[in-house]
């Protein structure tokens, strides 16, 4: 009954439809009137392109803030109305005092211990890390021995480390170093291989009609076409490194930020918790953006590259 | 051989030409390439192929041969022979009187694609072979500076590869090639990725640099049109596996217009006359 109903419906809308087609064909005067008369220069489309742009860039930045104002408000009101218990959450206005107590206190030395121990391990893991992945990627006989060992090293939980390295290394700096170091390299090592074996078979054609051999031909054909991959293994390792190196400071609990969270959490005072929380945030974040600028310089090609043509050619 | 010294209205002979351009030549051998004898197969773990059989050829000094034939006869085969990238297995190539060598400088091999580095402009790349060579920095640049203005791309020396189109990368790729001015240029079907339009220019731009330079050239191709507009002599090979089944010499003078050459009767005699040797191999069951 519905179905015959329903065609019935259908087979009523269909001179409907067929007139909707007709009046859609219909106006052309407008179709050939709107190009001249919309007709504009190059220049007023790219500047009503970069309008729009700047538009949106806008509106991101004030919904940004108008989030992050409504999830602090709930945050202060949560804890004002004692939805949870504000001595486990604290509440953001405890958090900036504590955290305007903490900058001319503590946070600077314990701030400067976590970054010597991080950027360390970073730096020597990175060096490590690229020179490794060089050398397996050049000397195919030490990447066919040491790759079972690689995934069996690199699959280990690192973390769980940390206490034999302080054992190994003492309660000092060197113990996080050496955890940092041991989750950096082989984050390198893996994307730097991995980048290096990814090596277009045109540009190996060419660098061998063109007799390219050994350094020269690794340095010319080879090496940057790893570079982005390489770039994007620091991104990571640098992350794991800030992650390690408070890990290791919170077990250990003998100095940097890391330990100071330990502490302040065991005596229950979440607001310098919090507050620790928020310069490792925010350290982080900046070594990151500092990290991504570095790899936009280096890699102007390969922004060029990924946005195709028209990206002015002067 | 005997094709070789045909008749021409250009003042002077190609061949002559190309010795003149050419005078670290050996001169016990007159020809620039030969091949004798040779044949080649493809071996894998399971069976072999042969795809080259009993190529025996010689092209002259300055002498611009193109090789026709259907997919798969060996042609670039015979390019990465007389590039060094392959040892001959049977038979003998010699060039310029000794077997190739990879990186001799003596060879420019312009591929299909133009295999530009993306992470170098345009300048940088035609400067890649110089620079393995060790010439110096500003001779180098100032050599690709004037070989990218003789491609037609002045202007766009800062241009990466993602900033050119295909006619522009493949220009670049023609510079990269002859700025270490290769005795033998090889051609792999270099015009084979362009459109129409970009193809014509980008032939003609070769074309008058070739006229300038008077490399010795193999050009490989499947369009007859191509070998004919452009060679001294036009090699015909069969389908796998590969054998020279016919040479024909161009009549055509030169320097030659390649717009007005499509009404051209010689032009079009000798089309007809190699496309009527050429359609045997082209009408088999296996490439249709």
């Amino acid at each position: 009954m519905n179905l015959v109903h329903r065609t019935s419906v259908s087979g009523e809308r269909t001179p409907d439809r067929g007139s909707l087609r007709t009046r859609t064909v219909d106006p052309p005067p407008v179709a050939t009137a709107s190009p001249t008369r919309g007709m504009r220069t190059a220049a007023q489309v790219r500047e009503s392109a970069r309008r729009d742009a700047r538009h949106r860039r806008v509106l991101v930045y004030l919904l940004r803030l108008a989030l992050l104002a409504f999830m602090l408000s709930i945050w202060q009101l949560s804890a004002k109305y004692h939805w949870f218990n504000p001595i486990f959450t604290s509440k953001p206005t405890d958090i900036a005092r504590a955290l305007g107590r903490g900058l001319t206190d503590y946070i600077p030395g314990q701030l400067g211990v976590t970054l010597y121990e991080t950027l360390v391990g970073f730096g020597l893991g990175a060096v490590a890390g690229f020179t490794l992945g060089c050398l397996l990627y050049q000397i195919s006989l030490l990447d066919a021995v040491l790759q079972p060992f690689l995934t069996a090293f690199n699959s280990l939980p690192r973390i769980a480390l940390a206490p034999l390295f302080v054992l190994w290394f003492g309660l000092g700096s060197s113990s996080r170093i050496v955890l940092v170091f041991s989750l950096v390299v082989f984050i390198v090592i893996m994307n730097t291989y991995a980048g290096l074996r990814q090596g277009d078979r045109d540009y190996l054609l060419l660098a061998k009609q063109l007799g390219a051999r050994g350094s020269r031909r690794f340095r010319m054909f080879i090496l940057p076409a790893a570079v982005p991959t390489v770039f994007a293994g620091l991104q990571l390792g640098l992350i794991y490194a800030f992650l390690g190196d408070v890990a290791g400071e919170m077990l250990s609990g003998s100095g940097g930020l890391g330990a100071d969270l330990a502490t302040s959490l065991a005596t229950f005072r979440t607001d310098e918790f919090m507050a620790d929380l928020f310069v490792l945030v925010i350290v982080t974040v900046g070594f990151s953006t500092l990290m991504k600028l570095l790899e936009r310089h280096i890699l102007a090609w390969q922004r060029i590259e990924l946005r195709g043509m028209g990206g002015g050619t002067s | 051989m005997s094709g070789r010294h045909h008749s021409k209205t250009a003042d002077v002979p190609r061949s002559a030409q190309g010795t003149l351009g050419n005078s670290a030549l050996p001169g016990s051998s007159g020809a620039a390439i030969a091949f004798d004898g040779l044949c080649h197969r493809f071996v894998t773990a399971e069976d072999e192929t042969p795809v080259l059989e009993d190529i025996s050829l010689s092209v002259a000094p300055g002498e611009l041969l193109a090789i026709v034939g259907p997919s798969g006869c060996g042609k670039t085969t015979l390019l990465n022979l007389l590039a060094g990238l392959e040892e001959p297995q049977q038979g003998s190539v010699t060039l310029f009187g000794a077997p190739p060598q990879t990186g001799s400088g003596e060879v420019g091999y312009l591929f299909a694609r133009d295999s530009l580095l993306p992470w170098r402009t345009a300048l940088e790349n035609v400067c890649v072979g110089m620079q393995l060579r060790g010439v110096r920095r500003d001779q180098r640049e100032e050599r690709a500076r004037s070989l990218l203005k003789a491609v037609g791309l002045g202007g766009f020396e800062g241009a990466y590869r993602a900033q050119l189109s295909q006619g522009m990368r493949q220009r670049v790729a023609l510079a990269r090639t002859l700025a270490l001015e290769p005795r033998l240029l090889l051609m792999d079907e270099p015009f084979s990725a362009l459109d129409a339009q970009t193809r014509l220019q980008v032939q003609e731009t070769f074309l008058s640099l070739w006229e300038r330079v008077g490399a010795t050239v193999i050009l490989i191709t499947h369009d007859l049109s191509e070998a004919v507009a452009l060679a001294d002599r036009v090699v015909i090979m069969t389908r796998r596996p590969g054998r020279v089944k016919a040479v024909f010499s161009i009549k055509l003078a030169r320097p030659r217009d390649l717009r007005e050459l499509q009404s051209d009767s010689t032009y079009l005699e000798h089309y007809a006359a190699i496309w009527g040797e050429l359609k045997s191999e082209f009408s088999t069951p296996d490439f249709g």
